[in-house]
This record gives structure tokens, C-alpha cells and sequence, in this order.
């Protein structure tokens, strides 16, 4: 079984829906057990580039390489072995227990684990993210913070060594956000998974990724290490409106300052 | 709880399929049905034994179909009627006959001509699903509706423009009735229940998954494409064989999977037996009251469903 981060390579991908260009040759690559952020506009491809890798869309140009073989090779359940996905928005109002949803997640791997090896999958996963205490809850019982949890649990569950989260902390509040970000943190460094999550906390991706991807109009805008994008403007270029930084009063254990947007007409957040 | 009830309700099932043969205009007893030589025996053999038979494979294919649609489709409405297969069949035997073919054949071109008319409906359902791709869940839906009222509107115009007699049987089968002679006839339904519910119980975890979205089944592995045509062509072949037999029944591709998963759970690999057991007994019943209630006559089996079972979902709705 996988488990341990595989690398991804992107290369001259473009896709189009309903007669529109959505990417237009996307290359970047990912190495094993990376932890990287894709940042962007609404509408710059994000989403998109990350359901292309993991076989939602299939009907782009160009190459994936999962692992050093051809997606376009794969079986639905044999990319499913190696990469999972947690989506932004799913339709969990089914009253299936979180553990039933769970044992769901060790689909690809039928007749290949014994149920023995399911189990501490599953339980592995639920204790790694802190699901562990809503494991007999209904999944249409649970809070937005204990959904994405478990959204994460049952992606570590499935085993595979790429994890691809869309926008994983959106509608969440501060606290269940600080919260799936640790969870991410732990599961990249723990268990050496490589991670890629779009986001537009851009705070996030500088506090958690390895490396930051900048999407514009569908393009690779910009791709390097989280320190590069406090870069003069290139921040304005990317989401077309100027940020400030600040430096938090009390240390803590971030890095880089805090960015927050320049509100149009002078309206400026306060620090 | 729940183990209690899935107890519960299996028993009851088992206790209708061995009660009812025994109930009738006529009583029947043990001795008289084992005579060989008695009319008593011939009807309970030749007449009783095959039409419960009949009715619990019907039954349990209606329940198992519509819980098949109903993840398929991610819609707790989604039924055989809502989907123009029974539209479909209705009009292949209203077709036979207004133009006066239904009896030739040995009787056989009623239901031939009913088969051919839920595939008819398969077929155009499965093409534009094919042409518009995205949203396949509610435009399937939606295409089945659309075929169903065109379909009803065909076979009101055979209506309106038959004569006396023919108006009167084609309304008849429309209500759906069940009538089997002879083991032959008993088991017309049992491909039909063994085909729906090998795939439901074999596609249990797809179903599962299905049930979370395209992109949850598709990202855990499922080929949905694939997966969806397979399931959606063998429940609607079975459909297709029930209805050609006993007319559109409404109401219990709705109601059986609603039971079942007070009892069973949302999984699908118990939910399609206990779906299959609920289906097949509600029908053994119904159809049992539909023979016995206006003994001799025979009540249309459909208006019993439709009379009992519309109470029944709107209390399964409510107590939740």
C-alpha cells in the first residue's frame, strides 16, 4: 500500500467546458511529500487544475504523471489508491453514521485490505484529526468545523500518498479554521503526504505550504516559496487590489507578517 | 432498535409469504391442499401458490428498482413510475390493445407489447442522457417526467378514440392487476427480482458512494459513468418484465426502500434484501385483499397499493 507522499508532475494542461477555456498550459511540478497552496482569483482555474489530478475532469490536453505514470492511464479506483480529495462543497445530508462514511473511503482498496486493516485505517485517521468523538454521529448532524474533519479523516483513511483539498477552510470559523490547518500541518509532516490545497486565506498558504502556486486567467501566474510572495505588487497582480502587512504584537510562532487587502475607496482594514 | 425492527419486519414478511396461499374465497386447509386429486389443490398449486409467488418477485423488484433510483438519481422521489418505464410499458400495451393484437399469440403479445414500450422509453431516456452531460441527475429525472406525460396523453387519445370494450381492459391494465396461472406464469417475475437485486447487492458500495455525489464516488474510485448505465440498465430491464406482466403498480418502489431504512440502515447491502423483503410481502398482502375483500371479484391490485400505501408513506414521513 501507498501511504508515504508520491510525487506530481503537471505538464501543458489545458482544459475547456462548455466551449471556454478554463487552463491553458498549466506545468508545475510536486515533489514527495510537498505541502503546497494554490492561490488565485475566482475563476483563474484553481479548482479546476485539481479536479483534472484527481479524474473528475478527463477531458483536458496535456500530461499528468501521478507517481511517474500517466493519469490518463489509470483506472477511476486505481487513481483512487493514489490520490484522494477532499471537495469544497459535498452533499453529506445523508444520514450515514461518520464511521459508515468512513469504511466508504477504503473502497479503492476492496479485496485488496483485509477488514482487520480497514479498521486501524479508519481508526488511525479518526484519532490523527481529532474525529475520533463524532465517529458514531450522523453525518447530517454535524457542524461545518466536525464536517471538514472528517472530510479530512476519510481522505487520510483512503491511504494514498497525494491528498488535494478545495478550499479547506472556507466557512469555517477562526478556531475550526486554526484547526483544520493543524490537522493538514500534522498529516503532511506526520505521515509525509503531499499535500495541495487551494485557498484564498492567503495567510494560510504562507503559514502551512512548502510552496505557493499563483493561478491567473487559467496560467501559472507565479510559483515559488512563501517568502517570495511579499514580493513588491505581486500581490496586487495576483488578486488586483494592493495588501498590507502587519506584524503581529505578540510573536507567536509565524514566520512572515500578516497581509490583509487594501479595501477599495480608502475603506482600509484595521489592524 | 433497529436490529429489533429488521427482526420484526423479516418475520412478518416470512409469515405472509406462508399465510396468504391459505387465504382465499375458499378455505383451504393443509390436508386438502396436499390432496393431489382435489380441486382444492389444484387451486391452491395452479392458482394461489403462483400468484403470491408472482406477487412477491413483482413486489420486491418494485422496492429494490426504486431504491436503485432513488441513489442513482439522489432523490428519495425517484421511482419506476416518475421515470417513464411504466409510462412506457402502459403504452406499449395500450397500443396491443386499441388495435386488437393484445390477445393473439396465446395472449402473449399484451405483455411482448408492454416490454417493448418501457424500452422504448430506456431508450430515449438513455439517448438524451447521452446528449446532455453535467447534470445527468435532474435531467434524467426530468426527461423521465416529460416522457410519462407524453406517453399518458398517447394513451388517453387510444382511450378517447377506442371503443366500449377496449377503453374498459385498457383502463383495466392500466390500474395493474395480477392474474398467474400455472407455475409457469408464478415465476414470470422471478428474473426480474433476481437480476435487481444481484446488482443492487453487488453494486452495494457504489450505491453507497453515489449517495455523497459524483465527485465523492468518482474521487473514491467508482466509474460512475459506467456504474450508472449498468445499474440503470438492469433495473429498468427488470421493471420493464414486471410491468409487461401485471401493469404499472405506483407507490411501492417509494415506500419499500422508506421502510426498509427505518429497519436496515442506509447501507445498501442489507437495505436492497430488507427493500426486497417489504416490497414482495406489501404486495403478497395487497393482493391478497385485492382477491378477497369482493369475493369473487378481483380488485385491481394497483388501487389497493395506491389506497393503503399513500396513508402508509404520508405516517413515514411525518413520524420522523
Amino acid at each position: 500500500m501507498s501511504g508515504a507522499g508520491i510525487p506530481l508532475e503537471v505538464s501543458g494542461v489545458s482544459l475547456s467546458l462548455d466551449g471556454r477555456n478554463i487552463l491553458s498550459d498549466v506545468a508545475f511540478s510536486v515533489g514527495s511529500g510537498d505541502f503546497i497552496c494554490m492561490v488565485g482569483r475566482n475563476g483563474a482555474g484553481k479548482s479546476s487544475i485539481f479536479k483534472c489530478v484527481v479524474g473528475i475532469y478527463k477531458n483536458f490536453s496535456g500530461v499528468i504523471e501521478i507517481g511517474g505514470a500517466r493519469s490518463s492511464e489509470f483506472s477511476d479506483r486505481n487513481r483512487a489508491k493514489l490520490v484522494a480529495y477532499v471537495p469544497q462543497s459535498a452533499s453529506l445530508d445523508v444520514p450515514y453514521t461518520v464511521r459508515e462514511f468512513m469504511e466508504m473511503a477504503r473502497y479503492p482498496w476492496r479485496g485488496v485490505s483485509t477488514a482487520a486493516e480497514d479498521a486501524r485505517y479508519i481508526s488511525e485517521a479518526l484519532m490523527m484529526t481529532g474525529a475520533i468523538d463524532v465517529a458514531e454521529r450522523r453525518m447530517n448532524t454535524l457542524s461545518g468545523g466536525e464536517r471538514q474533519k472528517v472530510m479530512i479523516a476519510s481522505a487520510v483513511a483512503q491511504n494514498t500518498g497525494i491528498i488535494v483539498l478545495d478550499e479547506p477552510t472556507s466557512y469555517l470559523d477562526y478556531e475550526h479554521q486554526a484547526e483544520a490547518a493543524e490537522v493538514m500541518a500534522r498529516v503532511n509532516s506526520e505521515r509525509g503526504v503531499t499535500l495541495l490545497a487551494v485557498t484564498h486565506d492567503i495567510n494560510l498558504a504562507m503559514r502551512v505550504s512548502r510552496r505557493i502556486i499563483a493561478l491567473a486567467d487559467g496560467r501559472v501566474f507565479w510559483n515559488g516559496p512563501p517568502s517570495g510572495i511579499l514580493e513588491d505588487g505581486l500581490l496586487q497582480s495576483i488578486y488586483g487590489v494592493p495588501f498590507e502587512s502587519y506584524f503581529p504584537r505578540s510573536g507567536g510562532d509565524w514566520d512572515y507578517p500578516l497581509l490583509a487587502p487594501v479595501m477599495p475607496g480608502g475603506c482600509q482594514s484595521r489592524a | 432498535m433497529r436490529r429489533r425492527r429488521a427482526f420484526v419486519f423479516f418475520a412478518i414478511s416470512v409469515l405472509v409469504l406462508f399465510l396468504c396461499p391459505w387465504l382465499g374465497a375458499s378455505p383451504i386447509s393443509p390436508s386438502d391442499a396436499l390432496n393431489s386429486s382435489g380441486l382444492e389443490s389444484k387451486i391452491f398449486w395452479q392458482i394461489r401458490m403462483p400468484r403470491v409467488i408472482f406477487a412477491w418477485c413483482a413486489g420486491a423488484t418494485f422496492g429494490v428498482c426504486g431504491m436503485v433510483f432513488q441513489a442513482i438519481f439522489r432523490n428519495p422521489l425517484a421511482e419506476p413510475s416518475i421515470l417513464g418505464v411504466s409510462a412506457g410499458a402502459a403504452l406499449g400495451a395500450a397500443a396491443a390493445i386499441r388495435f386488437g393484437f393484445g390477445t393473439s399469440f396465446l395472449g402473449a403479445a399484451l405483455p411482448v407489447s408492454a416490454f417493448a414500450g418501457s424500452m422504448l422509453s430506456i431508450a430515449i431516456i438513455s439517448a438524451l442522457s447521452r446528449m446532455v452531460k453535467g447534470t445527468k441527475d435532474a435531467t434524467l429525472l426530468l426527461a423521465g417526467v416529460a416522457i410519462s406525460s407524453l406517453f399518458s396523453s398517447l394513451i388517453m387519445v387510444f382511450q378517447y378514440t377506442g371503443g366500449a370494450a377496449e377503453t374498459h381492459s385498457l383502463i383495466s391494465w392500466t390500474m395493474g392487476g395480477i392474474s398467474a396461472v400455472g407455475m409457469n406464469d408464478g415465476l414470470r417475475a422471478l428474473p426480474s427480482v433476481i437480476i435487481s437485486l444481484a446488482l443492487a447487492i453487488f453494486f452495494s458500495g457504489e450505491l453507497d458512494l453515489m449517495m455523497f455525489g459524483d465527485e465523492i464516488a468518482t474521487t473514491r474510485g467508482v466509474s460512475i459513468d459506467r456504474t450508472r448505465r449498468l445499474l440503470f440498465a438492469g433495473v429498468s430491464l427488470s421493471i420493464a418484465i414486471v410491468v409487461a406482466n401485471c401493469g404499472p403498480i405506483a407507490f411501492l418502489g417509494l415506500i419499500a426502500p422508506h421502510a426498509a431504512r427505518s429497519a436496515a440502515g442506509y447501507r445498501h447491502k442489507n437495505l436492497s434484501i430488507m427493500t426486497a423483503a417489504i416490497g414482495g410481502s406489501a404486495l403478497v398482502l395487497c393482493d391478497t385483499a385485492a382477491r378477497t375483500l369482493l369475493a369473487p371479484a378481483d380488485i385491481p391490485v394497483g388501487i389497493i397499493v395506491s389506497f393503503l400505501g399513500a396513508p402508509f408513506f404520508l405516517w413515514l414521513l411525518f413520524k420522523r
